[in-house]
């Protein structure tokens, strides 16, 4: 078994992702098909051979620290479902003892 | 024959003589699309307004004697994913469903500045998270070639809409065959670009080391003419790739006698309908007779690229989709009492079932215990699959294969199987974990009467000879379209 409910829920709380109690057998069953799946790699001869994370010889990108776009707080604040006097509005972050 | 069939080389002549105007053109489309748009569900959001201004200005431009590009006055659809400044953009998803992108991608910009005209965004599967455009909040896209047909995923939208002459042409992404495959399945042309020769701003996100986005179009000039506006560097997205931009156009008709065309014997392997594998030969022997050289080789490592693709992309998407919190844009739960419980019911609840399976299958593979027999391992067998297809290359111009085991099939027919949805990119996920160029042309059609694809694997930055290529089979087959009783669908 590479998935069963109890590993559904670890994941499920790992990725912030909240899975119905009704729903998680069916989660469980669809994912160990999957995973057995993807388990196919381990059986491959890899050898010395290095991980590939991407195509590019990727580099850091600098530019000098000028400011090139205006102020744009409320178009990008306008997509948000509650803000307030301009700020995301969130509720309570820390918890009071 | 309606203008909406013409191919932008053509309706640019028709501009250009004044036959037609940009309003009067953009107008026959929207009317197409209203007569056709509920049959086929191509289009999510049609911005008649947007359009019928850019139209003006297209015409102003026309009308004014100064050199305009070849896209001035086309009408255009645009994939879901895709950012257009304050219109919608919604990744098919309910959680970006009232999204106002404060800002337009990099490629919908070059479009807007040659003058081409925004006519509608398309549909696809959410978050571009599937193979038939089944997974959408808006409900399926339907193949115009028989509607009770998927379109093929996720930029089914953006290929159905090309092949009901909805659009003059449109923008998809390709994170395993998005592009490719809907292409196929919809008898039109569709080229995934070299990772880094098309910029990714304002592409939404799906596995970053994979995404592209590139042209789906009536024909390959076609193609070359939106290739010659959206590729090119671009200081926005830090994997844009500093290469000389090229004229796609020119010498796409060159002869390729001599060319060393190379036919992997796993692509034509059990999975492979026996259908499309004649269609293909057939193709392909075409070719032989205009002086291409066919070689047969192999290509092994095909065999391992849906695993290290599924795992690679999900736990990519896994980190990729982590910044949606229902707090600062996206679906947000009203009812949460904490931050964490809003963080979990917003990403339940405005996530659909497909891409919380990708988000879980990407974070197992990444936590702790399963990295490195899964994600590193998938990576070192991404290692070896890029290095299989450049050597290969390094002996051949290009690799030729089908570029899908099948025609398009039956609405609802995979649906209810992940795996065997997953299955059906077995010809198209290697190209992009070796960030190779890939075009697929239609070059047949099956006994049902469904278009068959092929594709060309080329070279690193090598579009201009997968054009050229294209372009043959294209003469030798016919630009494949929609029969007539099939119009008023």
């Amino acid at each position: 078994m590479a998935a069963d409910v109890e590993i559904i829920k670890k994941i499920a709380d790992l990725a912030a992702v909240f899975i119905e109690e009704n729903e998680l057998e069916a989660y469980a069953e669809e994912l160990d098909t999957i995973i057995k799946y993807m388990e196919e790699l381990k059986s491959i001869e890899t050898g010395n051979e290095k991980p590939m994370e991407h195509v590019l010889a990727i580099n850091n990108v600098f530019r000098d620290d000028v400011v090139t776009n205006e102020n744009m707080r409320d178009d990008l604040i306008k997509n948000a479902s509650l803000s307030k006097d301009g700020y995301f509005k969130v509720p309570p972050v820390v918890d009071l003892l | 024959m309606s203008v909406c069939k013409k191919t932008i080389t053509e309706t640019a002549e028709l501009l250009r003589s004044g036959q037609i105007g940009a309003v009067e053109l953009t107008k026959e489309y929207l009317k197409e699309i209203e007569k056709k748009n509920a049959d086929i569900n191509a289009y999510v959001t049609v911005c008649h307004e947007e359009a019928i201004k850019m139209a003006e200005n297209a015409q102003k431009i026309l009308d004014s004697g100064e050199e305009a590009s070849l896209l001035c006055g086309i009408p255009m659809g645009i994939k879901d994913n895709i950012c257009t400044k304050n219109i919608r953009t919604t990744c098919a998803s309910k959680m970006l469903k009232e999204f106002l992108p404060p800002y337009s991608a990099t490629v919908y910009d070059k479009l807007q500045k040659s003058g081409a005209v925004l006519l509608g965004k398309l549909n696809m599967d959410e978050f571009a998270m599937g193979s038939s455009s089944e997974y959408s909040i808006f409900g399926p896209v339907h193949n115009p070639w028989n509607t009770d047909y998927v379109a093929g995923g996720s930029s089914g939208g953006s290929a159905a809409a090309v092949a009901a002459n909805l659009c003059g042409f449109s923008l998809g992404s390709d994170t395993g065959g998005s592009i490719r495959q809907p292409a196929s399945f919809c008898g039109v042309v569709g080229l995934k670009p070299t990772y880094g020769l098309v910029s990714r701003w304002g592409l939404i996100a799906f596995a970053s080391s994979l995404d592209q986005i590139g042209p789906i179009t009536k024909d390959i000039e076609d193609c070359a003419l939106i290739m010659n506006v959206i590729a090119g560097y671009d200081p926005m997205d830090s994997t844009s790739v500093k290469t000389r931009t090229a004229d796609y156009s020119e010498g796409i008709e060159r002869k390729i006698g001599g060319l060393k065309i190379a036919i992997p014997r796993e692509f034509f392997d059990s999975a492979l309908d026996d259908n499309v594998k004649d269609i293909v030969m057939n193709t392909l022997k075409d070719l032989e007779s205009g002086g291409a050289l066919l070689s047969d080789c192999s290509l092994s490592s095909i065999k391992n690229a849906i695993p290290a693709y599924y795992i690679i992309s999900s736990s990519e998407a896994s980190s990729n989709l982590a910044r949606f919190d229902g707090i600062r844009y996206g679906y947000r739960d009203e009812k949460a009492e904490n931050i964490s419980d809003l963080y979990r019911r917003s990403r339940s609840e405005g996530f659909g079932r497909e891409v919380k399976r990708r988000i879980l299958l990407g974070t197992y593979a990444l936590s702790s215990g399963y990295r490195d027999e899964l994600y590193q391992k998938a990576l070192k067998v991404r290692s070896m699959i890029s290095r299989e297809f450049n050597d290969a290359l390094e002996k051949y111009d290009v690799i030729a294969a089908p570029t899908c085991p099948t025609t398009a099939f039956k609405l609802g027919e995979k649906l209810n199987d992940p795996l065997k949805m997953y299955l059906n990119d077995i010809y198209t996920v290697a190209v992009n974990l070796a960030g190779l160029p890939a075009l697929s042309i239609p070059c047949g059609k099956d006994k049902n009467g469904l278009p068959v694809g092929i594709q060309l694997i080329g070279k690193p930055f090598g579009e201009k000879l997968l054009l050229n290529i294209g372009k043959m089979i294209e003469m030798n087959v016919g630009r494949i379209q929609i029969q007539k009783e099939k119009e008023d669908l």
